[in-house]
């Protein structure tokens, strides 16, 4: 069904050449779910809703703690002690009220990751932990739904934009990945917002078709961008073998 | 053979290399490039098990054996944080 964008909101980036009016609507009628609601997936919300996605889910069980305000842009003080998904919807429907904005309160496992993602057309990666990620990479190949994870810790971060059956799933590119997480070596403040951005920009290229960049590595301290183009791992036991062990364990 | 492998991220940053030369025998595997890397650069041990590695763009089982030619990548670990 054609919804009509209001132009005037968008007008600023329809001028860029590479976007169009049709690609505005395309993203207006887009679904995203972004499982995780701190550091990169509050900035990936905020900067999907202001792009004018149409309706964009928040899923998340944590509350909001004064260490989250250094490295979010939506959260206050006032936020502290309440739950990070209404609040990302209370405040991103101020900021959109013309897009779906869905808190939910809870957290993705393997019960209800493939519910979660029902009929949506990407998935975020906001999460903090490999375990989440690994759940949602057998999920997107099992549902045939991309996803584009991304990670920080200390100055770096990654960002791989997954289109299952045409470019290589998490577990093409490494045959371990370590558990640790950001809580082992920090995160610098500024990371996860521009790590976020990347992640937006490959999310909006996968929903209008276009091909993500590989996987793509930048430290913050470094200015340094770097970009590897990893190919599909036949023989990789997700989407090579179609082995979900994650959903299944 | 020499082989030459091409640093990622902070392998490079800390290295201040770009590339690394190693002398790899008939039949090496790319766990050989990796034990060599390891043994010039110490400080990256912790990250063994969980390298990116790839063998010409396509990461690949480490027991697979390195042929002459073929482009060796090594990038830190997927990081994880959020």
């Amino acid at each position: 069904m054609k919804q009509t964008i209001n132009k005037e909101r968008y007008k600023k980036q329809l001028l860029v050449p590479e976007f169009s009016e049709q690609k505005q609507q395309k993203l207006q009628q887009s679904t995203v779910v972004i499982i995780g609601g701190g550091g990169l997936g509050s900035n990936s919300a905020n900067l999907l809703a202001r792009t004018g996605v149409g309706t964009i889910k928040i899923i998340d069980d944590d509350i909001i703690e004064l260490s989250n305000l250094h490295r979010t842009s939506l959260f206050t003080e006032d936020d502290i002690g309440k739950t990070k998904s209404m609040i990302l919807e209370e405040k991103l429907s101020m900021i959109n009220s013309e897009i779906t904005i869905k808190g939910i309160n809870t957290k993705a496992d393997k019960n209800n990751i493939e519910e979660l993602v029902h009929k949506t057309d990407i998935i975020l990666d906001g999460t903090d932990n490999i375990k989440t990620r690994l759940l949602i990479n057998d999920a997107s190949v099992k549902n045939n739904i991309p996803w584009v994870y991304s990670g920080v810790a200390g100055t770096i971060g990654m960002t791989m934009g997954i289109i299952p059956g045409k470019t290589p799933c998490i577990r093409c590119i490494s045959q371990n990945i370590s558990s640790s997480s950001n809580s082992d070596q920090g995160t610098f403040s500024i990371l996860p917002s521009i790590v976020a951005s990347i992640q937006c920009m490959e999310t909006i290229k996968i929903l209008l078709g276009e091909k993500p960049s590989g996987l793509i590595i930048y430290d913050i301290w470094k200015q340094c961008f770097e970009q590897m183009n990893i190919q599909k791992n036949p023989a990789c036991s997700c989407c090579g073998k179609h082995s979900f062990e994650f959903l299944e364990e | 053979m020499k082989i030459t492998i091409k640093l990622i991220g902070r392998y490079k940053d800390i290295t201040g290399k770009q590339e690394l030369l190693f002398d790899i025998l008939s039949g090496d595997t790319l766990w050989h490039a990796v034990d060599e890397f390891i043994k010039r650069y110490p400080v990256f041990e912790k990250d063994k098990q969980f390298m990116i590695v790839t063998k010409n763009n396509m990461f690949t089982n480490l027991n697979e054996k390195i042929k002459e030619g073929d482009n060796l990548t090594i990038a830190p670990p997927v990081v994880s944080g959020g």
